[in-house]
């Protein structure tokens, strides 16, 4: 099962092509806000992530989640 | 901190679209003349992106059997089937929806939207999965969110990222609902419907699609892709709205298993909302008969979207599917969909504009769609207007 630190690696991988601009993405990195995410591309991404770990994650989780670290912990209790 | 706070960002957004002196969102329709004609603005306008696919909205019978009911039966219900009781159009376009799909068992909801909240909350609870393609309407989404099931999406139109999501599942993709579009409003392009339905029961699960843009226009009585593909009965639930090709408001859900009628007692946006008016109701009933009745409407609508496709294509736009009765022309940035949807408007031709993130892939699309009542006179100036609008684009890009 995947841990924090390799959801964030994977994670943070994936945000470099997906965030325009040289924004620093950091754990408190705000998707929205910082990143310039839209809700599609949050969606979009978590697709990805679903792909690059080999699990699936439902959107259930979104809402909850704000920033970097945030959406790392939901897919940690999702793959534990 | 204010509950209003959250509305900032939108008001920006606003602010910054009415800056530029075209307003998309609120357009001031005056009068309306007939199914395909409208004043705007004060200008007489073709409405070219309405979705009123087959024209029905001005058509005699149906205008005459809704005068009737509310001359009959008032102008509402008051009230929810539950509280208030099913007046005889409602079972009785439930009966005609059944066996125009061929299936024992069909339920009419107050708004298309609530069809498939209504339909998708009951149907998936919060131990099922639902599989949604990626592309699916907000109707679809909201549907599932009440329901608290677990959402997955795969990849738009692709049978193979569906199969590959629901293997992921193991035994529990038999618990799972997929759920897909047989025509996707924003680009006009239809699912591969045997393809995934082959998938989907390969793995065990039920599939669901929403024929709201494609009722009334595929299939050889027009009851939508799932006909045309000769899969209907593959098929375990359907769902659509009256407010397109029937000119009306209100949807259906219909289905082979007879626990779709268990659904009406599961459903909150069923029970806890006013039943379909029956004008609306005796409108919609006249609007299937005209369906099945007068192929030549389909017929019609097809010549128009085709003429319009073609033009666009040799013209040099890019659009957004093969020839159907949604043209969506892509463009590059949001200003410059703005500006041209303005143009078309400036010429007497209302389309849609639609902008990120409401479409997929951050696309900026002005969308047509067609309709039986555009005659060949209007379709040669919406023709017209593009081909003018595309021209002077490419001047100002040389010039």
């Amino acid at each position: 099962m995947a841990n924090y630190d390799t959801i964030y690696q994977e994670l943070h991988t994936l945000l470099e092509s997906h965030v325009k601009g040289r924004q620093t993405i950091a754990p408190d990195s705000r998707l929205v806000d910082d990143l310039g995410l839209d809700s599609m591309q949050t969606m979009e991404m978590v697709m990805d992530m679903e792909d690059r770990l080999d699990m699936s994650i439902p959107l259930n989780v979104l809402p909850e989640v704000q920033t970097v670290d945030d959406l790392v912990q939901a897919l940690t209790r999702v793959a534990a | 901190m204010s509950i209003f706070d959250k509305f900032a960002a939108i008001a920006a957004t606003r602010e910054r679209i009415a800056a530029t002196g075209v307003d998309p969102l609120g357009v001031p329709v005056d009068e309306i003349h007939s199914a395909t004609e409208a004043v705007v603005r004060g200008r007489p306008t073709i409405l070219a992106g309405s979705n009123n696919y087959l024209g029905l909205t001005f058509d005699d019978d149906c205008v005459a059997a809704g005068v009737a009911a509310l001359r009959s039966e008032g102008t509402g219900t008051t009230g929810s089937r539950m509280a208030n009781g099913s007046y005889a159009g409602h079972l009785a376009l439930e009966a005609e929806l059944a066996a125009f799909y061929g299936v024992g068992h069909a339920i009419v909801f107050s708004t298309g939207y609530q069809a498939n909240l209504g339909m998708l909350s009951a149907l998936a609870g919060s131990q099922d999965i639902v599989m949604l393609d990626a592309d699916c309407h907000a109707s679809i989404y909201d549907g599932v969110k009440l329901g608290g099931s677990q959402a997955l999406r795969f990849r738009h139109n692709d049978a193979a990222d569906l199969d590959k999501r629901l293997g992921r599942l193991g035994e529990r993709a038999a618990d799972t609902l997929v759920v897909v579009e047989g025509v996707y409003s924003m680009l006009g392009d239809r699912a591969p419907l045997a393809a995934i339905c082959k998938v989907a029961h390969r793995h065990g699960a039920l599939v669901y699609v929403d024929e709201a843009h494609s009722l009334g226009i595929y299939g050889e009585t027009g009851s939508g892709v799932a006909e045309d593909e000769g899969i209907r009965e593959q098929v375990d639930f359907i769902v659509g709205t009256f407010s397109k090709s029937l000119g009306a408001a209100g949807g259906y859900g219909v289905s082979r298993h007879a626990e779709l009628d268990m659904v009406r007692y599961a459903s909150r946006p069923y029970i806890f909302t006013a039943s379909p008016v029956p004008s609306v109701i005796a409108t919609t009933r006249a609007a299937l008969e005209r369906l099945q009745a007068a192929p030549e409407l389909r017929t019609q609508l097809w010549r128009n979207a085709e003429r319009l496709h073609a033009a666009l294509t040799e013209a040099g736009f890019k659009l957004g599917a093969p020839p159907g009765p949604v043209v969506a022309t892509m463009f590059d940035t949001p200003e410059a969909a703005l500006f041209f949807w303005q143009g078309l408007l400036d010429q007497g031709v209302y389309v849609n504009l639609m902008l990120p993130p409401a479409t997929p892939n951050g696309w900026c699309l002005v969308r047509a769609s067609l309709s039986a009542g555009h005659s060949d006179a209007q379709i040669d100036h919406i023709i017209d207007a593009f081909l003018t609008l595309g021209r002077s684009e490419r001047d100002a890009a040389v010039g």
